[in-house]
């Protein structure tokens, strides 16, 4: 067995073991989402052709990736909302509050799992996914095609890249935040929040417009991809600060 | 080893559980910590352990505050609690994933340990009964060597053969190095194991004696209701009473009723402490 030198300082070491553990806890619920995820996406792809009964060769499989792309981020945020679950427990958080290893690695274990791990796992099934798909078409229109196979180096991977890393950042932060429900709570203070955001950006406008005689307000940005690159700023400031606040939520957390 | 000065603690505002609680806890010692319900005997093992953080005060493990989880003190501390769940996982995966974080940990210990204790390895731990996870959990807590071992009614949910199992194993254990704190309600269980007697009583440490000194300042006696000998506490028992007095020169040295003990403790807290303090005058 190996023996990990308690030393205070951020340990890669103890990190990997921190994220075996993690891993190992909750492998088997992981994986049935996963297979779960999987099904749907291949029902949903195969179904035209069984819809057409098997004989439409001008079906040739699936060329958008958007509905898979949304079920594997669906499975995602289920278990990043699930990853702190332990916490919410007086007769399991001793486990993680207690484990000798740093609140910065307990923290990175999760996020590491969550995303980086996760997000490969998605564009592996992906792959296999369309892969799959792509011989069956191709066996029942005669001959096989690869250009529905999905891409991992792609614009389309590189957006759920940039999505994923945005949404897995706030339903971090709401798993170590509700103690239970954490998908629904987090999704519910995420659309809160946004309506709040839409209906004080309203009655600001109506105050600032109100007596000046201006009927209509727009904002117009004459460069199309500034907005784009606001946004995407914004995106990541709020992902970076979800970040640190989970973290700083996790070293203060005690047992309830 | 275990420092706690001034510590105060409320779970609300209006009902502070700890006010200014100051206790010692030394290696080379097994304290029994006793109290009535609500006392926060657990409550104080969540503060030791760094898993509650105290509204004023502090509490340190060889000098380190315990709130800021460090990995030096959390590998030299392990808190078996009351209520616990463990994951979906063998036995062995346990150990293989959870002993790497403390330097000390007795693989051929923990193996041996749990042979005597009859709990299967390979078995699923969330198949185990409630009595043989505990059991696997005291294993691993003794496997660990950690320096401090807080131990929350470790014989609760135990059969009879595996409480007798539990003190063979304990007894066995070199502590010398090591401070075990054990609550429990169950005194019967442990009193042979407990060196050192503490006791909690409305947020503070009414009581801590060692052992040695309980024997040597006092005597457990079964009197005569009409009997002369002064007590500090006594409860009827059938054609007498069981009594607690101040040891004579001619006493001989008698087991402690740890529960007799404990229920004089709580009734009669300063004459008990006095028999400690001015050379045995209650």
């Amino acid at each position: 067995m190996i023996h990990l030198e308690p030393v205070n300082q951020l340990s890669f070491h103890r990190l990997l073991q921190v994220c075996k553990l993690t891993y190992y806890k909750n492998r088997r619920q992981w994986l049935t989402g996963l297979l779960a995820a999987s099904g749907i996406i291949l029902v949903v792809w195969v179904l035209p052709l069984l819809i057409s009964g098997f004989t439409s060769g001008s079906i040739s499989g699936p060329s958008d990736y958007s509905f898979a792309m949304f079920v594997f981020v669906l499975w995602g945020l289920l278990v990043t909302s699930d990853i702190f679950q332990e916490l919410h427990s007086p007769a399991t958080a001793y486990q993680s509050l207690t484990l000798p290893a740093t609140s910065g690695e307990k923290f990175l274990a999760a996020w590491i799992l969550t995303f980086p791990f996760l997000l490969l796992v998605f564009i592996a099934s992906l792959f296999v996914i369309s892969l799959l798909v792509s011989v069956i078409y191709g066996i029942l229109n005669g001959g096989l095609s690869f250009s529905t196979i999905y891409l991992p180096f792609s614009s389309e991977t590189y957006e759920l890249t940039t999505r994923y890393f945005y949404y897995n950042s706030l339903f971090l932060l709401g798993a170590i935040l509700f103690k239970k429900n954490n998908f629904l709570k987090t999704l519910l203070a995420i659309i809160t929040i946004v309506i709040s955001f839409l209906f004080l950006t309203a009655v600001t406008m109506f105050i600032i417009t109100a007596g000046s005689g201006v009927d209509s307000f727009s904002f117009q940005l004459d460069d199309p991809h500034l907005m784009d690159t606001i946004s995407r700023i914004f995106m990541f400031v709020v992902a970076f600060t979800s970040l640190l606040l989970t973290y700083l939520l996790l070293k203060k957390r005690q047992v309830v | 080893m275990v420092n706690i000065e001034k510590l105060t603690f409320a779970f609300k505002k209006s009902q502070p559980l700890f006010t200014g609680l100051d206790m010692k806890l030394e290696k080379g010692n097994t304290y029994g910590l006793f109290g009535l319900n609500g006392a926060g005997k657990t409550t104080l093992l969540n503060h030791i352990s760094g898993m509650l953080f105290p509204d004023s005060g502090i509490c340190t493990l060889d000098g380190s505050p315990v709130r800021e989880r460090l990995p030096e003190v959390l590998s030299n501390l392990f808190i078996l609690p009351e209520q616990f769940e463990l994951p979906k996982m063998d036995a062995l995966q346990y150990i293989d994933l959870f002993g790497p974080f403390y330097p000390q940990f007795d693989f051929k210990y923990m193996t041996d340990t749990l042979d005597e204790f009859q709990v299967e390895p390979a078995k699923n731990l969330t198949e185990l009964s409630y009595g043989q996870r505990k059991k696997f959990l005291i294993a691993f807590a003794l496997a660990s060597r950690a320096g401090l071992l807080l131990m929350d009614e470790p014989t609760n949910g135990l059969d009879i053969p595996s409480k007798s199992q539990f003190r063979k194993i304990m007894a066995a254990t070199d502590n010398s190095d090591r401070c075990v704190v054990i609550s429990t309600h169950q005194v019967r269980d442990l009193d042979t194991l407990i060196d050192r007697i503490t006791v909690l009583h409305d947020g503070s440490i009414i009581f801590d004696q060692t052992v040695q000194s309980i024997i040597e300042k006092l005597t457990f006696l079964k009197l005569e209701t009409d009997s002369n000998r002064t007590n500090i506490y006594s409860e009827e028992i059938l054609g007498g009473v069981s009594a607690i007095c101040i040891r004579e020169e001619h006493d001989r040295d008698t087991q402690i009723d740890l529960e007799l003990l404990f229920n004089g403790i709580i009734m009669q807290t300063k004459n008990l402490n006095s028999a400690f303090q001015n050379g045995g005058t209650a």
